[in-house]
């Protein structure tokens, strides 16, 4: 009876040896505890604002997209910014952390995190957004994750660039790639591991960084803590999380994560048709893109002196201008305001006098290459980068 | 499992005679299962058996499927008959453990069940406090007065765990990797799998104390992903 009872206690609240600590860690008033306070994971430092809600696609791996009416404000709180790996943050703890660069270099690093935060940190805001945000709008079905309009976040990113580390190193002549790996291991020996790779010249830029920070706050374990790659500009599968491992080198990393996933046809094909290997070529910048945050889709509205305001973004240059339509009204232009970073998203709003009914409103953005978006994105068969404009109903009543 | 509270003993009769016929080479069962749930629930008008398979392929969809990853990444899908196909023969790629026999009956139920034509699930809005802490583990590091010997845990791990879980911990035909996983720092999940069980993870109450389960975590802990 008695080992029955030591089982049935083991399996509700855990080993003896845990049980033994939690009793001193609770009794003991500043007093000598067996081990340091840091060991029990504590919630978040940044307290997850009340009524903040995610939209879980999936829970593990965690896949939890921001419901878009709630990104109002330019930095999106860690808590709230959208969720995605393919398995799943990794149990960070167990060793000290280290990143090692090694290959065609000169001098192999192997950098802890206290090396890391010594060298020079910047600070660079820059829109997070996963590839396939907006896949389920796709048609025909696109097979994945159904992200609709808000697996995407605009932060503070602070940490090392990684130029600085490849300079460390020393690159030999002829390096074209720079291979990356985090400690979150596949599940499985068969299932390929996530291995990428950026171009040199891409890792060189001064933008690119090892970041360590998230918005003032350490790196949270969901978003690649304790350091993770930001590429601004490009899409999210490129800001590899839980970064361990940099290997420089003359080609891409092989895998199916670097050689199958993330490509594009190199010219637009028509839906249905499977492009060739070779004319596939890797996802790199974001296009344009404009999201409506207020009204929400579906809200309910007083009728009188309203407004309409979203966020816009781009990969390369700079937004220059965003248009809204209300119904079937000319595009009207919107005023751009806030913080204008070239990483960024721009904060847009137009005043709008709601009349009584059931209103559509839609949001176009224009950047300074010339792209904008249409009513239509280019079909591909793995649902990248969706950025037709943007749309809401309400009512106003 | 809701359908077994509904149809429980009349099940088990029916259950267990389907075993019989398919032990015994019963023909019609046969025939039934390899054309698939909706051939089987129209060849026949008994819903019962219709319900047996659907029972059959449910566990199959959990057992081999739920190991590295939770249902929603599926259930939202909405795909023709040639995408499941795909899928399906990816995950197996990728080490999901379907029986080769199975992997007609699996395609089918994902088609019947989450077809292109269907309307999209929707999926849920959770409060983010409570999202962000399905991930999150009861320590976050390994304490220093830790009971447990790594060399004793290797080799029980050895014995006990490699055949599925792989030589090194990473991975193998029927267990996932746990090197540097979460579950490592949560030693109350640990605690409970090993003891309890998970789909086809066996129990391991009265094979393993709770000492040897300290000494394979102490070993578990000393491992490192494969990525150095």
């Amino acid at each position: 009876m008695d080992k029955m009872n030591q089982d049935r206690s083991r399996t509700e609240a855990g080993p003896s040896w845990l049980r033994r600590a939690w009793l001193k860690a609770t009794l003991s008033m500043g007093a000598i505890a067996s081990w340091p306070s840091s060991v029990w994971a504590r919630d978040d430092e940044d307290a997850v604002a009340e009524g903040s809600k995610l939209i879980v696609r999936n829970r593990r791996p965690l896949d939890a997209e921001t419901p878009v009416e709630t990104l109002t404000q330019w930095r999106t709180p860690n808590n709230l910014f959208f969720v995605r790996s393919h398995f799943g943050p990794p149990a960070t703890g167990i060793h000290p952390w280290r990143l090692n660069v090694v290959g065609l270099v000169e001098r192999s690093q192997g950098l802890g995190l206290a090396e890391l935060q010594s060298l020079e940190q910047v600070t660079v805001p820059a829109v997070l957004q996963c590839s396939g945000n907006g896949r389920a709008f796709f048609t025909p079905i696109i097979p994945g994750a159904a992200w609709e309009r808000g697996a995407v976040g605009n932060a503070e990113w602070t940490g090392v660039r990684l130029k600085d580390v490849l300079d460390r190193a020393g690159l030999k002549p002829g390096v074209a790639h720079v291979h990356m790996i985090g400690s979150d291991g596949p599940p499985n020996p068969k299932t390929p591991a996530f291995l990428r790779s950026l171009p040199i010249e891409k890792a060189l830029d001064p933008h690119t960084l090892i970041a360590l920070t998230m918005n003032g706050q350490p790196l949270p374990v969901l978003h690649g803590g304790p350091a993770r790659l930001v590429v601004p500009g490009w899409t999210g599968n490129h800001w590899l999380k839980w970064l361990r491992e940099l290997t420089v080198s003359e080609t891409e990393a092989p895998g199916a994560f670097m050689q199958s996933a993330y490509r594009l046809p190199r010219a637009s094909l028509p839906e249905g048709v499977t492009p060739k290997p070779e004319d596939m070529v890797p996802l790199t910048a974001m296009n344009v893109k404009s999201l409506i945050i207020g009204p929400a889709q579906a809200a309910k509205l007083k009728p009188g002196q309203s407004e309409v305001h979203g966020v816009a973004w781009t990969g390369e240059g700079r937004i220059t201008r965003v248009d809204v339509q209300i119904d079937s009204q000319p595009w009207t232009l919107a005023t751009l305001e806030g913080p204008d970073h070239p990483f960024a998203w721009r904060t847009w709003r137009l005043p709008w006098k709601a009349q009584p009914g059931w209103h559509v409103v839609r949001s176009r953005a224009t950047d300074s290459n010339g792209q904008t978006q249409a009513d239509t994105s280019p079909w591909n068969k793995s649902g990248y980068l969706w950025n037709s404009i943007d749309q809401v109903e309400c009512e106003v009543v | 499992m809701r359908i077994f509270s509904r149809w429980s003993s009349r099940m088990a009769i029916l259950a267990l005679t389907a075993l019989l016929a398919v032990g015994s080479g019963g023909l019609c069962l046969r025939a039934a299962l390899a054309d698939g749930p909706d051939a089987a629930a129209r060849d026949d008008d008994d819903p019962d058996e219709a319900a047996i398979e659907r029972a059959l392929s449910l566990r199959l969809f959990e057992e081999n499927c739920l190991m590295c990853h939770t249902e929603e990444m599926v259930t939202a899908q909405r795909l023709t008959p040639v995408q499941w196909t795909a899928e399906v023969e990816k995950m197996i790629g990728f080490g999901a453990p379907v029986p080769p026999e199975e992997v007609t009956r699996l395609i089918d139920y994902l088609t019947a069940l989450y077809p292109a034509d269907k309307p999209r699930a929707v999926a849920p809005l959770v409060d983010a406090a409570y999202a962000l802490r399905l991930n999150q583990q009861t320590l976050t590091a390994v304490p220093d007065a830790h009971p447990g010997v790594p060399e004793r845990g290797a080799a029980l791990f050895a014995r006990n765990c490699a055949i599925c879980h792989g030589e090194t911990a990473l991975g193998g035909d029927l267990g996932t990797n746990l090197v540097e996983k979460p579950v490592l720092l949560t030693p109350i999940e640990y605690t409970k799998v090993v003891q309890e069980g998970r789909r086809r993870m066996p129990d391991f109450k009265g094979v393993i104390t709770e000492t040897q389960e300290d000494d394979i975590l102490a070993w578990l802990w000393s491992r490192k992903d494969g990525s150095e």
